[in-house]
């Protein structure tokens, strides 16, 4: 046993000598060897950036593609970046030489990727690159996909933009949870479809293993993984529906501008398929073009109308009389009123110390419910608002989704609104609710407020008999090998449980609207019936006289409704409703109808 | 046999060079654990003491387990050998159980225990050295008949060497097997028993190595990594990366470079390419002579032990130490096939440095009864 124990020490003490014969062989011999290899001839990863997946609209039209654009970039060689390189760099790509520091400390850990100064840069720039090659250690021109939206200037909200700013956390984890996990200086979508649909939109970026030489030139080239391209994605967004509403409503606007209406700017226009939730088209007004985005940022950041919100979601506005179908519907089912009980209208109201008038003072005489919806008399649904009470008439409002989001999810920023009720009041007064506040309420004044895209969803449940669909923006997803990923369905959120006859009544007494004798006359031409409800919401200024909002809702046609629509101009009165052409322009262009 | 074979009051002190070189060991481990892992876990985890306050509390719970276990007299195991060898199976099979195993990188080795995770194949290195030394130590034993001597522990070898090679963990089924190997020929095993094993396993062995092609393929890239610069070969050309220019004295503390996700997870299995490339071939040196005490101590425990068991004992332990640190170093510096082995005391892991430190406990107590 002992000479065992003995032979196994001798065996131990050769293998520690031969390994720090090893160890002085590579360390002190073969220094210079690997020293050099180690810091001169180094394995970079080149990335090939995946073409990010196209969008389409509901007809196939392309909305954004990509198109081929050079990056700048530096690799590391193992010895720093050489200072003369950053200067000349810095002057041509016209950054700060901080800048470019700044991007090389903030890659420190993962020298091993190239790192992307700047992105898309003319064809000068790379030519001068290429031309003092030799001058410029490190410097490496890469070929990427760079975002194209075709049409420029058109559904931007919708579509969003690119960039490499921050993203929130919750964005982060929501990403997370679909699979892709952001890293600083990802490039990534920054609004609309493109931040919403990242994970499907990025697709996997590939990349070239190569060794590269101590100028930076790829020398050997070891594996190659493919990119992945990213899912293509087809919208409910009816392209030319789309831009005819943008068209409209800018043209409106710019007419409202051109009368030195100093409030005007902001519009925007929902229209949606009742049959599902699918959004047809969206418009805000002012936008922005996504191409250009990055160099038109100090402008648009700066624009009191903020182009960067889209005013179909993310902004709330008095919703005035559009308002009355709610006051109408829950009269009905509350029984309260039946449909031929007339209510006397002499322009003016007392009640509860207050005095109240018809819109302009009309006197509108004996009026049913249809009549009253027809010319949108006040004195009948403050009759109608008291007699329902504020808290029944709050309960409806919720019921036609207003008060909450309604659901879309496809691009996020969604805002909730405020439906005008006891509960909303004491949070900001210590008042008791007055009787006098739910005769404003009933007629769509009051503290209720809402987002053009519920104005839409609430006329949407009119015409399809009170289901509230999720809206939806994106149809169907469709993977780079062209198989189909995902097709939306239509989703009930929420149904309202009222007797079909009083639906009935109301799309009926819309329908009046838009014949001679109501409130959208201008639409009584229109071959094909149109039920809608005109609105303007008074805006109470510092100054008095500021136009109020010029607001209208549609559905077409009356019997079998295939669009729901609202149209939202702020400040838009103008000797008439400014939002009825937009509607009837956007009408046209659904039913095909030639002007004149 | 009821009594003890030593009084307790024989007890001399116990070898405290074993004692303090472990300390030394660990403590540098603790280091360099640290200048290895802190800017991967700072990015990955957002956490730059993520792997040292890990590392901390496994060396604290080492620590207290190696004071326990020098304080227990070393014959007590021998009553305590059934019930680890069962232990040891029994923990063996609880990987496969889904929830309380747990499965990374495809291979299953580790049990998850609030928050932790352990891995048994740790423990069957101690259970089966205590095992093959208590039953060779065994009177009236006649190690020239094979099937009543030998063939016992080498039966429990195999049937934890397949339960560890299904993990899979060809590494540390193989560094088990020399390890009892050790503890068998230490024993006195007759010469040509030896040779018939020898060439009996050499089959299994090659078998083993052709069966997966990527071990094949593993096995021999040592011999040339840069034919496949960017799969099998990349570890070793990483690792010579670190270790050349490391030079003599290094690139100094907390500078390697290697680190900064060349090396993948260099707190690991590669952590001496980190210690030769920060502290240079004079650093690493130091490790390896640092290892070559402990081992040399632990010789002279097992020539100088009272007993066959402790001899045995003392042999095994040692050899848990030398099998591991020499293949590891091996691998490191280019000299053998990889084979994910950990550097003793130094590499971050939890059971493995715990249970490491156990046997040091023990060899410390055999050295209290030395002749």
């Amino acid at each position: 046993m002992l000479k065992r124990t003995r032979l196994f020490i001798s065996v131990v003490v050769f293998i520690f000598i031969v390994l720090s014969a090893r160890l002085a062989y590579l360390q002190i011999f073969q220094y210079e060897h690997y020293w050099g290899r180690a810091e001169k001839n180094r394995l970079r990863i080149l990335p090939i950036t995946a073409p990010r997946g196209e969008i389409f609209d509901k007809n196939g039209r392309q909305l954004v593609t990509n198109r081929p654009g050079f990056t700048v970039s530096l690799v590391d060689l193992g010895r720093g970046y050489d200072q003369e390189t950053i200067s000349y760099l810095s002057q041509l790509l016209e950054m700060e030489e901080e800048e470019i520091t700044d991007k090389i400390h903030s890659q420190f850990y993962r020298r091993y990727l190239p790192i992307r100064l700047k992105t898309d840069v003319s064809m000068e720039t790379v030519s001068k690159i290429a031309e003092r090659r030799m001058e410029l250690p490190g410097v490496l021109i890469e070929v990427q996909p760079i975002r194209n939206y075709v049409f420029g200037n058109f559904a931007s909200h919708i579509l969003g933009y690119m960039g490499e700013g921050t993203v929130p956390d919750w964005v982060k984890g929501q990403w997370k949870k679909a699979g892709y996990e952001y890293q600083l200086g990802d490039l990534v979508g920054q609004a609309g479809i493109e931040i919403a649909w990242e994970p499907f939109l990025r697709g996997e970026d590939g990349g070239i293993q190569v060794e590269v030489n101590s100028t930076g030139q790829a020398i050997r080239e070891f594996e190659r993984v493919e990119p992945k391209p990213g899912d293509a994605l087809y919208l409910t967004i009816d392209a030319r529906l789309q831009q005819v509403a943008e068209q409209a409503l800018n043209e409106v606007v710019q007419g409202l501008l051109n009368e030195d209406n100093k409030y005007a700017g902001e519009a925007a226009a929902v229209v949606l398929d009742p049959r599902s939730g699918g959004i047809l088209a969206m418009a805000s007004i002012p936008s922005y073009d996504p191409n250009t985005f990055r160099l038109d940022f100090p402008v648009l950041v700066k624009d009191s109308r903020r182009p960067l919100v889209n005013k179909s979601i993310e902004e709330r506005y008095s919703v005035g009389s559009t308002f009355k179908m709610v006051t109408a519907m829950a009269a009905l089912q509350e029984g309260v009123v039946s449909k031929g009980e007339r209510v006397y209208c002499s322009g003016t109201v007392t009640r509860y110390g207050a005095t109240k008038s018809c819109f302009r003072g009309t006197a509108h005489g004996a009026l049913n419910i249809f009549e009253a919806l027809q010319k949108s008399c006040n004195i009948f649904f403050y009759e109608m608002g008291l007699r329902v009470g504020i808290d029944t008439l709050a309960h409806y409002s919720r019921e036609f989704g207003f008060g909450k989001p309604v659901g879309l999810t496809d691009i996020f920023g969604e805002k909730k609104g405020i439906v005008a009720s006891r509960e909303f009041k004491s949070t900001l007064y210590r008042d008791p609710w007055y009787p006098a506040e739910t005769m404003d309420a009933a007629i769509g004044q009051s503290f209720h407020s809402i987002t053009p895209l519920q104005l839409a969803n609430y006329v949407a449940m009119i015409a399809n008999g009170g289901i509230q669909y999720r809206p939806y923006l994106v149809q169907k997803i469709v993977d780079s090998e062209g198989s189909t990923k995902m097709i939306a369905e239509p989703e009930v959120l929420h149904f309202m449980e009222v007797e079909e006859s009083n639906w009935e009544i109301i799309r009926q007494a819309m329908s009046l609207v838009t014949l001679p004798g109501g409130t959208g006359a201008r639409l009584a031409d229109f071959p094909i019936r149109v039920a809608g409800k005109t609105g303007t919401a008074q805006v109470v200024g510092r100054d008095g006289n500021i136009p109020s909002h010029s607001l209208f809702v549609a559905f077409a046609p009356l019997e079998e409704p295939e669009i729901a629509l609202a149209v939202f101009i702020k400040h838009g009165e103008s000797r008439g409703s400014t939002s009825i052409p937009v509607a009837r322009k956007i009408l046209e262009e659904y039913f095909r109808v030639s002007e004149g | 046999m009821k009594s003890a074979p030593i009084e307790r009051d024989l007890r001399k002190p116990p070898d405290f060079t074993v004692f303090f070189t472990v300390l030394i060991l660990a403590g540098f481990g603790l280091v360099m654990v640290f200048s290895a892992s802190y800017i991967t876990s700072l990015e990955s985890r957002g956490d730059a003491f993520f792997f040292l306050r890990r590392q901390a509390f496994w060396v604290a719970l080492g620590l207290v387990g190696m004071i326990a276990t020098s304080n227990f007299s070393y014959w007590k195991w021998r009553k305590m050998v059934p019930v680890l060898l069962v232990l040891n199976f029994l923990l063996l099979l609880v990987v496969y159980i889904p929830g309380v195993g747990m499965e990374i990188n495809e291979a299953r080795r580790w049990i998850a225990l609030g928050g932790f995770t352990i891995q048994p194949s740790e423990f069957s290195k101690l259970a089966l050295i205590l095992f093959t030394a208590a039953f060779l130590s065994k009177k009236n034993l006649h190690m020239e008949n094979f099937w009543s001597s030998s063939f016992v522990p080498l039966a429990m070898l195999s049937g934890t060497f397949l339960l560890i090679l299904d993990q899979p963990d060809l590494g540390t089924a193989l560094a088990l097997a020399a390890m009892v190997g050790i503890i068998i020929f230490a024993a006195g095993i007759p010469l040509k028993q030896m040779m018939y094993l020898i060439f009996t396993s050499l089959p299994i062995f090659v078998y083993l190595t052709l069966n997966e092609p990527y071990r094949m393929r593993r096995i021999f890239s040592f011999l040339d990594p840069w034919a496949d610069p960017l799969n099998t070969g990349y570890h070793i050309i990483q690792s010579l990366y670190a270790l050349g220019p490391g030079g003599l004295f290094g690139v100094g503390l907390g500078r390697s470079r290697q680190k900064l996700y060349y090396l993948p997870e260099p707190q690991n299995d590669f952590i001496f390419a980190i210690i030769g490339e920060e502290l240079g071939f004079l650093g690493a040196v130091t490790i390896m002579l640092l290892f070559f005490i402990l081992i040399w101590r632990g010789f002279k425990t097992s020539l100088m032990a009272p007993d066959a068991f402790g001899s045995l004992l003392a042999a095994g332990v040692t050899a848990m130490v030398a099998v591991q640190a020499l293949i590891n170093i091996g691998v490191v510096t280019g000299s053998i096939p990889i084979t994910g082995i950990n550097l003793p005391f130094i590499s971050a892991g939890g059971s493995s440095l715990f249970f490491t430190m156990c046997g040091m406990g023990i060899l410390m107590n055999i050295s209290r009864y030395s002749r």
